[in-house]
């Protein structure tokens, strides 16, 4: 009989217990009257008086721990016991912090572009007219000017407006970084409009623009089909249409296979399997002139497009007003 | 634009595509098609044509010259067939161009005219164009601006008085009657058709009741003119009245077309209500508008559009949008019709949309690996966003307008906006607090514990300029001002800056870096960005972790009230710094009843530990005295006993 060997394989067994019924069996089976342990004083009758002496010192102990040991788990198994709970009752509600919606996808956004090698910047939310209108080739008297300025912008005191779009922060970096250029300017745009589920008066843009020696409507095709697929996760096709803006030409209406239904055709697009996305272009050579830069030299393209529309799109929110409601029953769901 | 199909297919022998094909095929290469609808025979398709085209395509004629230049069709042009009779124009009638602003004045005279209905084919394409139809006159008006674009007028030739037609600035104060009965008074920077008396037509936009061509109307003058587009937009815009000929006014037409326009109009007059033209027209065209020539390079096409096309597609694209090529070398003249095609890029969208934006590929740019800039400020922003989040505050948005409202009750003062869109939204946020007050308050109808915080910019006004700031604000439902404190230490430290907090105020280095508010039974807080970014850093160092025991004691002490537990902690670290043993102190018990005025009593525990040993009661003791003698040198403390 090998008391080493037996003491190991009870501490084993010991460790191995993970309820209480099994500390019950355990202890019955090694420490009760009838317990193995009781057994081992039987079996070393036969031994001499001084080997019993010692045998039996060592049991005793190893048996007094045990008991200890046995106890000990006893009340820790006891207290922890998930036994005693009812798992199926609610659960305490534990509450997190929230970020606004707009806040998380106009990061996922910037990150997109960030790793294309677009440097995110920001630009003054108080504009000047000449940035707002006349540095994006639209004169005082132009039509779009009047579109846009007459009924679409906040005016301030002189010669100062709320931009109405993110666009005159492209002549600003042209003048104050140069190029070859790639940013992108994400901020706050203010129109005068009447506000319902698909107007605010206050809103979020991101403007893009890339300024090189060889940039071609390819890449601006490249460049946004990759930021979609990125963005949406998934296969996303783009088309161009021919549009207007003073400050591209050519100008394109970019249009995205529809997300929901993959250009299926599905009442998110309705039934045309493309959605309206943003608008870009290659920027016109007066806007590059404007920067600074020579426009023979100095070729790229620009892009807008509204960070609350892709916001309701990946979230499927269905009036543009909860964005700056403050209200936490909708933004504690982001 | 509102274009019927059949009148559209009349332009063409080979029938056009089928309608939804039709629209399909100008979105794509020409104007949004927005929608198509069958109406009786004829379908009826609502085209968005773009600003910069509304010159040359508001009209079927128009659109027809897209289609051929898009499919490669052959187009009829409607044909005028004059025939002039009875007396020369120019002894019934005499023309002066007084406002610069008219370029072009053509004029004829039809008499002994039948004023009645329009025939059913004249009617019927009005109606379905949306036009009520009036009479022949005025009907054959309206359709030849829907066929050509050119906006005509018809006076009837006896109410004009002294038989002359001038084009002026109008009295400043003077009324007309327009046409739908409603009286306008001009200023004098509104141009006019007048005669000797009176005005009969506001320039270009609406004609006046006085010479209205009615069915006692023999003898009509029709108008055919040319006008400044920037004039008669700003004009239309100012007396808010628009209208069909304004829309295209306001355009660059080509002052080439009133010729044209005039005698086709004569000649459905002539089919439509007999009368008799009369001989010659009355053309006053200073400045004639001549072809513009533009050299493109092929190789600059091909690189702006990322396309390889050859020469002869290019020439084929520009011969259909008719479009002349001069020589091989693509020096190109412009039809004066098209006045928005200005500089080669201008050219170069016209051969990209034709060709078809399809036929572009998508190709990454091949760039320099330039790795993205860091933005700093958005760095932080967005560190502090996080760490609030992290200590369960939610984050709003709101509105940068406030109304008079708020600047009242938080006394501020705020900038105005010209042409707020409500009284609630006049000015431009001096400050985030207004509306993180109201979020709280209204989010406590649903919630128990409420604890938000925005970061936006806010709008100083000052003399010269307004101030935009960036502010990081927010605010809790409750009292807690410790744990608010707690919540904005935390963050500061999260950006690196080891902050003070006194009289309601964060400090960093003596700059005040922000403060807390009690409105009533509510905490908020404003942070000044600004300061914050001058001492954000992201240095971190690692403190090596000790593991010899900790030995702890507590001393007690009276101090004044104004000594803050920065000070404390500091005369304590002086002493415990030199001898390179760790330290904790913390205050663990603040008191201030039946004591003196101006006193309180403090106990701080402070537990030592030496990095390599462990400290012996001797050592501990000399430590702990060393402490005290200097608390009460540096700070007066009295140690209670």
């Amino acid at each position: 009989m090998d008391i080493f060997e037996i003491k190991n394989t009870i501490k084993k067994e010991f460790e191995e217990i993970k309820n209480s019924k099994e500390l019950r069996d355990f202890s019955k089976k090694y420490l009760g009257k009838q317990g193995e342990i009781r057994k081992i004083f039987g079996e070393i009758k036969d031994m001499t008086l001084e080997e019993k002496k010692v045998i039996g010192q060592e049991i005793n102990s190893f048996a007094k721990e045990l008991e200890i040991k046995v106890s000990e788990l006893e009340k820790t198994l006891k207290k922890d016991s998930l036994e005693k709970i009812d798992s199926s009752l609610p659960a305490t509600k534990t509450e997190t912090g929230h970020l606004h919606p707009l806040t998380q996808v106009r990061r996922e956004i910037e990150n997109i572009f960030q790793l294309m090698g677009f440097s995110v910047l920001e630009g003054p939310e108080v504009e000047d007219l000449w940035h707002n209108f006349d540095s994006l080739n639209i004169p005082e008297g132009h039509p779009a000017r009047d579109a846009l300025s007459l009924g679409k912008t906040f005016y301030l005191r002189k010669n100062l407006v709320l931009r109405s779009h993110t666009s005159p922060a492209q002549t600003r970096y042209m003048k104050k970084l140069g190029a070859p250029l790639r940013i992108v300017i994400p901020g706050r745009v203010y129109r005068y409009e009447r506000t319902d589920a698909s107007h605010e008066t206050n809103f979020y843009q991101i403007e893009g623009l890339m300024l090189d020696e060889n940039i071609s409507v390819a890449n601006l095709k490249g460049v946004l089909e990759r930021f979609l697929q990125e963005f949406f996760k998934k296969k996303i096709k783009i088309r161009l249409r021919p549009s207007y803006f003073p400050f591209t030409e050519p100008s394109f209406e970019i249009d995205m296979s529809c997300a929901v239904c993959s250009g299926n055709g599905c009442p998110a697009c309705k039934k045309t399997g493309w959605v309206e996305i943003l608008g870009a272009g290659m920027v016109h050579p007066n806007v590059v002139e404007n920067g600074g830069l020579d426009s023979e030299k100095w070729k790229g393209f620009a892009f807008g497009m509204s960070i609350d529309r892709l916001t309701m799109m990946k979230y499927k929110i269905n009036d543009i007003r909860w964005f700056h409601s403050g209200n936490l029953k909708f933004l504690k769901q982001f | 634009m509102i274009v019927s199909y059949s009148w559209l297919n009349s332009f063409f022998k080979k029938p056009l595509p089928q309608p939804e094909k039709l629209a399909e095929i100008l979105t794509m290469h020409a104007f949004e098609v927005e929608s198509f609808e069958r109406k009786k025979n004829d379908w009826i398709l609502n085209i968005d044509v773009l600003p910069d085209r509304a010159g040359d395509s508001l009209s079927h004629l128009g659109i027809a010259r897209e289609c051929t230049a898009i499919l490669n069709l052959k187009m009829i042009y409607p044909v005028s067939k004059i025939k002039e009779e009875g007396l020369k124009i120019k002894d019934l009638l005499s023309v002066e161009i007084k406002d610069k602003n008219c370029k072009r004045y053509s004029t004829r005279i039809i008499s002994n005219i039948k004023v009645g209905p329009s025939p059913k084919w004249i009617a019927d394409k009005l109606i379905n164009c949306g036009i009520n139809p009036i009479n022949n006159i005025v009907d054959a008006t309206n359709y030849v601006m829907l066929e050509l674009g050119q906006p005509l007028h018809a006076f009837d030739y006896e109410k004009i008085e002294g038989s002359k037609i001038i084009i002026k600035h109008a009295k400043p104060g003077e009324k007309i009657l327009l046409l739908n009965n409603t009286e306008c008074v001009l200023d004098k920077k509104v141009m006019v058709i007048a005669d000797e008396k009176r005005s009969l037509a506001i320039a270009g936009i609406k004609g006046g009741k006085h010479a209205e061509v009615n069915h006692n109307s023999k003898i009509i003058v029709l108008e055919s003119a040319s006008f400044d587009p920037k004039a008669i937009g700003q004009t239309a815009r100012r007396l808010n009245i628009r209208t069909d000929a304004s829309a295209r006014f306001e355009h660059n037409l080509d002052p080439n077309l009133t010729e044209i326009a005039l005698d086709r109009v004569c000649s459905i007059i002539k089919d439509v209500a007999q009368g008799e033209i009369q001989t010659g027209m009355i053309d006053i065209y200073e400045e004639k508008v001549k072809p513009k020539k533009i050299k493109l390079e092929l190789e600059l096409v091909n690189k702006i559009l990322g396309i390889n096309i050859s020469l002869n597609e290019t020439i084929n694209i520009l011969n259909r949008l008719g479009i002349k090529v001069l020589s091989k070398s693509l020096l190109l003249e412009i039809p004066t019709f098209r006045q928005d095609l200005l500089i080669p890029e201008n050219i170069i969208e016209e051969i990209g949309r034709i060709n078809g934006y399809d036929k572009i590929p998508s190709l990454l740019p091949c760039s320099f690996l330039e790795p993205a800039q860091r933005n700093n400020e958005l760095f932080y922003v967005n560190k502090i966003k996080d760490v609030f989040k992290e200590l369960k505050y939610i984050e709003v948005y709101n509105y940068s307008f406030i109304s008079d409202k708020e600047v009242k009750k938080f006394s501020l003062k705020a900038e105005p906006i010209n042409n707020p869109i409500s009284s609630f939204f006049k000015y431009l946020r001096p400050s985030l607090i207004p509306q993180i007050v109201d979020n709280i308050e209204e989010n406590l109808k649903t919630y128990k514990d409420v604890r938000i915080f925005e970061i936006n910019k806010i709008f100083i006004p000052e003399e010269k300029k307004i101030k935009e700031k960036l502010i990081v604000a927010g605010g809790i439902s409750s009292l807690d001002l410790l744990k608010l404190k707690g919540d904005l230490l935390c963050v500061l430290d999260n950006i690196g800056i080891k902050a003070t907090f006194k009289n309601l105020e964060l400090k960093f280095e003596g700059e005040k870096l922000g403060e807390i508010k009690q409105i009533k039974n509510i905490l908020v807080f404003e942070l000044y960005f600004d300061i914050l970014m001058e001492h954000a850093n992201e240095e971190k160092e690692y403190k090596e972790i000790l593991c010899h025991p900790k030995a702890v004691r507590d001393i007690s002490g009276i101090i004044d009230d104004e000594i803050n537990e920065l000070q404390v902690f500091e005369t304590i670290q002086e002493i415990i710094a030199p001898l390179v043993v760790g330290g904790e102190f913390k205050v663990t018990d603040v008191y201030k009843g039946k004591l003196e005025q101006g006193k309180k009593s403090v106990t701080v525990n402070i537990s030592l530990q030496h990095p390599e040993r462990t400290l012996n009661t001797k050592e501990i003791n000399k430590i702990i005295n060393d402490i005290i003698k200097n608390l009460s040198e540096k700070i007066g403390w009295e140690e209670r006993k």
